[in-house]
């Protein structure tokens, strides 16, 4: 449905700020497509890229087999100046027809404040043809799926956060897009009003099909509602893939900083370096990390090498969530007893990752 | 009553009907200066808005001249605009004096403050909602007419009710230079130790303004949601 092909954006001239440099990426039709970053990684200027609020200094953008740009780099048009490789723009009128077959909404929400929820809703659909019956039961069936069937008179300083983005999801919506963008789209919400308006724009994909570009700094948005994701770092994708093989396998730093944020695991390090009584060890006694994966989650590994090895294992911290259907986890623990070494490649045969924190 | 007035403002009630006259001229360059200033200042201040840098229809050039126009002709102060607008006036309306002749340096006095005040007005609009309307597919003229304009209309009521409040001002010292009027009336008399004159044109004046300022008050309060 939307595809990237060596997207750069620069700000302010080849000495400026590169917001995101040689980004490819293909999303499919249909699915929830997570781009996760941190404040300044890129994520913002990527998605405008995508419906041209930005236009890339250089690359290609592709909409639902449309292309909105194409943009040659500064090298390639150089090199290929004699085969006449030129900027290709989709003409103004064409890209405002695109656009609205993409739907956006905002961090801020950006509804229209002197202008009622019906209003603000029905907004998009001026010059759209439609008769002003038309217009109204649209409305009125976009509040009802939003679930705010009855706030059609109200202003929107009269909502809170989580209705003002519910009107906001209708107004995207009005004019069935193939897609929506979301630019933060929960991150000045609270945690339930987040879970609310994640369900929903989930059951909106679920419903119609639409896909969905969500583009967050928060970990639990991600693990929440997309099948797959892109890390982003200093504007550019680091590691991409199923949300699953991402947080399960991560390759890069940034992605285990993240998985850091939702879970437990990693404050075992803060412990360890604080020195603290909790994580002090005996002569011969480990402190390990046990990852498990989609095989592995719900064998009893723990019980099973204390039980063969006899070694003792305290368990300090222990996590484990659903991504995407399938169980990952992983524990923390003190153990200590002769056969430490074989009870670790035991589990390294069952496929459980061992990393050793800290010797005694 | 009479008698007490005639006591305290001897100079009015020797003349109402001169009162009375210079009243209604006041008001008659009001009613025809102000909208004229309101329709053309918008056009300048959306102008503006519209062409600058980051603007829906940026035009550098475009930007620059209607920027240093209204910078010219707010830099002068009125008086002398009044002045040297004598020769404009008398090629356009036909007179440099009187009501009609009033209009010309009215007009240049004030369609450039209204402008600014228009532009200030719409600035205050959040980027947020420029781009939200771009995401949704509105074109540039879409986005000034249904963004722009719409959600800065408090701010331009407030402008406005300025604007008139300085127009009035205007007319009183357009009198000074023969545009007749309050202005012109308190001037004349005043110049012949008729304080007492002065002191009623100041009064009417105040009630004037104050019904006004109270009036776009309400209005701008009742567009804010």
């Amino acid at each position: 449905m939307i595809r990237l092909e060596h997207v750069s954006k620069t700000f302010g001239g080849e000495a400026g700020v590169h917001a995101v440099r040689d980004v490819s990426l293909h999303i499919a039709p249909g699915e929830i497509f997570g781009i996760i970053g941190y404040s300044g990684a890129g994520k913002s200027t990527l998605v405008r890229c995508m419906n041209l609020l930005e236009e890339p200094t250089s690359g290609r953008v592709t909409v639902d087999g449309k292309t909105l740009a194409d943009i040659p780099s500064a090298g390639e048009g150089k090199a290929l100046k004699g085969q006449g490789r030129g900027a290709v723009r989709m003409p103004p009128p064409q890209l405002r027809e695109m656009r609205k077959k993409m739907g956006m909404i905002f961090q801020q929400f950006n509804l229209m404040p002197s202008r009622t929820v019906a209003e603000n809703v029905a907004f998009p659909l001026k010059g759209s043809g439609l008769s002003r019956e038309a217009v109204a039961a649209k409305m009125e069936e976009l509040l009802k799926l939003v679930d705010l069937p009855d706030k059609a008179d109200a202003y929107p300083s009269q909502l809170s956060g989580g209705q003002k983005q519910r009107v906001a999801i209708a107004r995207a919506l009005a004019n069935a897009p193939k897609v929506l963008l979301c630019d933060e789209a929960t991150s000045a919400l609270d945690p339930q009003t987040t879970q609310s308006i994640l369900r929903l724009i989930r059951e909106i994909n679920q419903k119609t099909g639409i896909t969905v570009v969500v583009i967050t700094h928060e970990m639990a948005v991600v693990k929440e509602i997309c099948r797959r994701v892109a890390v982003m770092d200093g504007g550019r994708v680091v590691e991409e893939g199923t949300v699953y093989d991402v947080f399960s396998s991560p390759r890069e730093g940034v992605t285990r900083s993240f998985i850091a944020t939702t879970s437990n695991l990693s404050k075992v390090e803060e412990l360890i370096e604080a020195s603290d009584p909790m994580v002090a060890l005996e002569p011969g006694e480990l402190i390990i990390r046990l990852s498990y994966g989609r095989s592995n989650v719900s064998e009893a590994t723990i019980s099973e090498i204390s039980r063969r090895f006899l070694v003792d294992v305290s368990i300090l911290y222990s996590n484990m969530e659903i991504l995407d259907g399938a169980p990952l986890g992983g524990v923390v623990a003190k153990v200590s007893g002769e056969k430490i070494t074989e009870a670790m490649a035991y589990l390294s045969e069952r496929d459980v990752v061992v990393e050793v924190l800290k010797r005694g | 009553m009479a008698e007490f007035l005639s006591s305290i403002i001897p100079n009015i009630m020797s003349k109402p009907g001169l009162l009375w006259k210079a009243f209604v001229e006041t008001i008659q360059m009001l009613v025809i200066a102000a909208p004229i200033s309101f329709l053309l200042g918008l056009i300048l201040g959306v102008a503006v808005v519209a062409s600058k840098p980051n603007g829906v229809l940026r035009n550098k050039w475009i930007y620059l001249l209607v920027g240093k126009v209204i910078d010219l002709f707010r830099s002068i102060p009125f008086i002398l605009l009044a002045i040297i607008m004598l020769d404009l006036s008398r090629l356009i309306v036909g007179t440099a004096t009187g009501v009609k002749g009033a209009i010309i340096p009215l007009l240049f006095g004030t369609v450039p403050f209204f402008a600014r005040q228009v532009e200030t007005a719409m600035a205050e609009v959040p980027p947020g909602l420029i781009e939200a309307a771009e995401s949704m597919g509105c074109g540039p003229w879409d986005i000034l007419w249904r963004v722009y304009l719409k959600e800065s209309i408090p701010g331009i009521v407030r402008g406005g009710t300025i604007t008139l409040v300085s127009l009035i001002g205007f007319t009183a010292m357009a009198g000074a230079i023969g545009a007749g009027g309050l202005g012109n009336f308190a001037i004349s008399y005043g110049m012949r130790s008729q304080m007492d004159v002065a002191y009623v044109v100041i009064l009417i004046i105040l009630i004037m303004v104050s019904l006004l300022q109270a009036i776009g008050n309400r209005a701008a309060k009742k567009t804010t949601h």
